[in-house]
């Protein structure tokens, strides 16, 4: 109970109406729950679809090369190109598909599609090394994939090189670490990606489809003639979708830590809170969508292809920002997944603090006052 | 077969008249094919380099600017700690810091040998392999050069060596237009025939006039083809729009037999088309389709 000297407080006209509001807001807001919650199938694809993303990225999705399939033209057949060959086949990288008996053999080979590199060693492979000191190799990669061939070639390479072993003089030898990442796995890059990615999907598009949908049904106008603020009909609307969302995150983040083995390496409360903020940017650009559309088929089109295209586009969990011309470069900046990815990633996976992350949290802010005001000013309590 | 010449008629009406499917499916391909290769490119290049130069000499020296003259790297950070280097590495400033020891070029010429210290960001694993193999062969190289410098090349090896000569088929410069384009092209197509499809068939839905088309004499089979013929016949226009644009833009063309390539595009279609269908089923509200379609 209250307290007595506060007791009179609560017969002034405007804590009652404060109270009122209260009451009026939370009635609301389980109304709009009411509404999520029926609606199973799409309840099914709020959670399983960050779930599904994750377990495919994690699993099918890996740019690791590994176990690349090859093919080797051995017309030596001697000692140092059996000894090579087997060393290339002990290696994880690469499984010897089969050996080709000539040139023919390997167009052939490349063509049927699933080999990505060949290895050919001359006539006279041992002879050449044993007597002239200098024998050649040759390698052929597919080019269809460029990142990969590159990769291959120089895993090959340097197997080659490692059998040789031959200590030459003033030999500089770069001894490199891989940082955050010492295995190269796709999980650390991919999960701050699929997160922002998710978080995007789900509060952008829901939000605006269901004020739309509110629009469409023609019910809008029922909560504009009513004494209800038109302010709290719309927090009302956001407000089962930013907890549906910190869920999202918190399942995310329970399978990569559990299923994934990815640790979170910066402090929790921190991420949920660069979460949530994240989430209201979201929030309030579905509602300046909202505001700005009136059906809710052009909704959705301007939620999808105009916020998912520039997440995986611009965000740099897909593609490198930093290659893509100027103009483009300058465009990602507006992109609120991109900040929020760079948060997430020096947070979880770099374990930094806020003092590394204070200038993103700032622009991710600056975009959702800025929106705010937008769509507030625009935002019409009248029907045309 | 009056039946479904009737449907089609009015399917292809609908879609003429409805601008927004038009455009989709005239201007779309033609933006992301220009866009999409300019954004999406995986090509590794301005791979930021942090360098920390303990030594100072004529050899780290040229080191450096062999490594910055490369194209490949981008110098962003010429610091004196390792500690100040990894704090730009945590602020995004640099991918990769390399750090040149103290008494490089002594050692190097005393010792016969000498180490250097690479750390790479590895959290995109790509970039981070890419990015030290380039560095590793830039440093390669160099290592010859100083040879070459230091040793007077003897008339016989007096070692055994292997030189190793790589090359790339099928695409000799590496250029990865080849790699994207056609991937984009499978998407479009995709898109396009799933995309529309599913919109069309739950628009009829929600719209109500499902009901009509259920009361009259139409098949199942006459409504679903009716469906299927036009979009499929949009899906070989996008097609064809794209192997256009990929051909006047970027220059390629299919090397193979062009009408396998159509007969397989055909099928494909059907497929899209089939699972478009397939889905408008359990889907009822535009809403969901969405969410499905992108998921995919």
């Amino acid at each position: 109970m209250l307290p007595a000297w506060m007791k009179s407080f609560t017969h002034w006209p405007a804590v009652q109406n404060a109270a009122n509001d209260m009451k009026q807001l939370y009635t609301f807001i389980r109304k709009e729950f009411a509404h999520v919650l029926r609606d199973r199938k799409t309840l099914l694809i709020l959670f399983g679809l960050p779930i599904v993303q994750i377990l495919i990225f994690g699993f099918a999705l890996t740019n690791e090369v590994r176990n690349a399939k090859i093919v080797i033209y051995d017309q030596a057949q001697d000692v140092a190109s059996q000894q090579l060959i087997s060393k290339i086949e002990a290696s994880r990288y690469f499984d010897i598909a089969y050996a080709v008996m000539d040139h023919a053999g390997i167009e052939a080979a490349f063509k049927k599609g699933d080999i990505r590199l060949a290895v050919i060693f001359p006539q006279g492979f041992n002879n050449d090394l044993l007597h002239t000191h200098h024998a050649q190799i040759q390698i052929i990669a597919d080019g269809a994939d460029p990142n990969t061939a590159t990769t291959l070639t120089s895993y090959i390479t340097s197997i080659i090189q490692d059998y040789m072993a031959a200590q030459e003089p003033f030999q500089i030898s770069p001894q490199i670490r891989y940082l955050y990442n010492p295995q190269l796995k796709g999980a650390p890059n991919f999960v701050p990606g699929v997160m922002s990615l998710v978080l995007m999907l789900v509060c952008v598009m829901m939000t605006a489809v269901s004020i739309v949908r509110e629009k469409e049904t023609g019910t809008m106008e029922v909560l504009l003639v009513s004494p209800f603020s038109p302010l709290m009909v719309i927090i009302s609307k956001a407000i089962p979708y930013l907890l549906l969302s910190l869920i999202n995150v918190t399942t995310i983040l329970l399978l990569s830590t559990f299923v994934l083995k990815l640790p979170i390496n910066g402090s929790i409360p921190l991420l949920f809170a660069e979460s949530t903020l994240f989430i209201i940017t979201c929030l309030t650009l579905g509602i300046f969508i909202s505001v700005k559309t009136s059906s809710q088929q052009v909704a959705m089109l301007i939620s999808l292809m105009g916020m998912m295209l520039p997440t995986i586009l611009f965000s740099g969990f897909m593609f490198p920002v930093e290659n893509m011309p100027l103009p483009l470069q300058l465009i990602s900046n507006i992109v609120p997944s991109k900040w929020y990815y760079n948060i997430v990633k020096a947070i979880m996976i770099k374990g930094l603090g806020f003092s590394a992350v204070w200038k993103e949290t700032m622009i991710l802010a600056g975009i959702t006052v800025v929106l705010l005001f937008v769509s507030f000013k625009s935002f019409k309590i009248r029907l045309s | 077969m009056r039946t479904i010449r009737f449907l089609l008629q009015k399917e292809f009406r609908q879609i003429f008249r409805n601008r927004s499917i038009l455009v989709m499916v005239l201007v779309m391909p033609v933006m992301q094919l220009f866009i999409l290769p300019l954004a999406a490119n995986y090509e590794v290049k301005n791979i930021n380099l942090a360098i920390i130069d303990n030594d100072h000499s004529s050899y780290s020296q040229k080191l450096i600017s062999k490594i910055t003259a490369s194209g490949y790297f981008r110098l962003t950070g010429y610091v004196f700690s390792y500690k100040e280097a990894l704090h730009l590495i945590e602020e995004d400033k640099a991918d990769l810091l390399l750090e040149i020891p103290h008494n490089f070029e002594k050692n190097l010429v005393r010792e016969n040998s000498e180490q250097l210290f690479v750390a790479v960001n590895a959290i995109n694993g790509t970039k981070a392999s890419l990015g030290s193999v380039y560095l590793n062969s830039v440093i390669r190289d160099e290592n010859n050069d100083i040879r070459l410098q230091l040793v007077a090349p003897a008339r016989f090896q007096s070692q055994p060596m292997v030189e190793i000569a790589s090359s790339n088929w099928f695409n000799p410069h590496l250029d990865y237009h080849l790699f994207m384009v056609p991937g984009i092209l499978a998407i479009l197509v995709t898109m396009i025939g799933g995309f529309l499809t599913a919109l069309n068939i739950v628009k009829e839905k929600e719209v109500g006039t499902i009901e009509q088309i259920n009361v009259t004499p139409i098949k199942k089979h006459h409504f679903i083809l009716g469906k299927l013929i036009p979009f499929w016949v949009l899906g070989n226009v996008v097609f064809t729009l794209g192997l256009i644009v990929a051909r006047v833009a970027y220059g390629i063309v299919p090397l193979g037999n062009i009408f396998l390539l159509y007969g397989f595009i055909w099928v494909y279609l059907l497929a899209v088309l089939g699972l478009a269908c397939w889905y408008q089923r359990i889907v009822t509200r535009s809403s969901r389709r969405c969410s499905l379609c992108s998921s995919l």
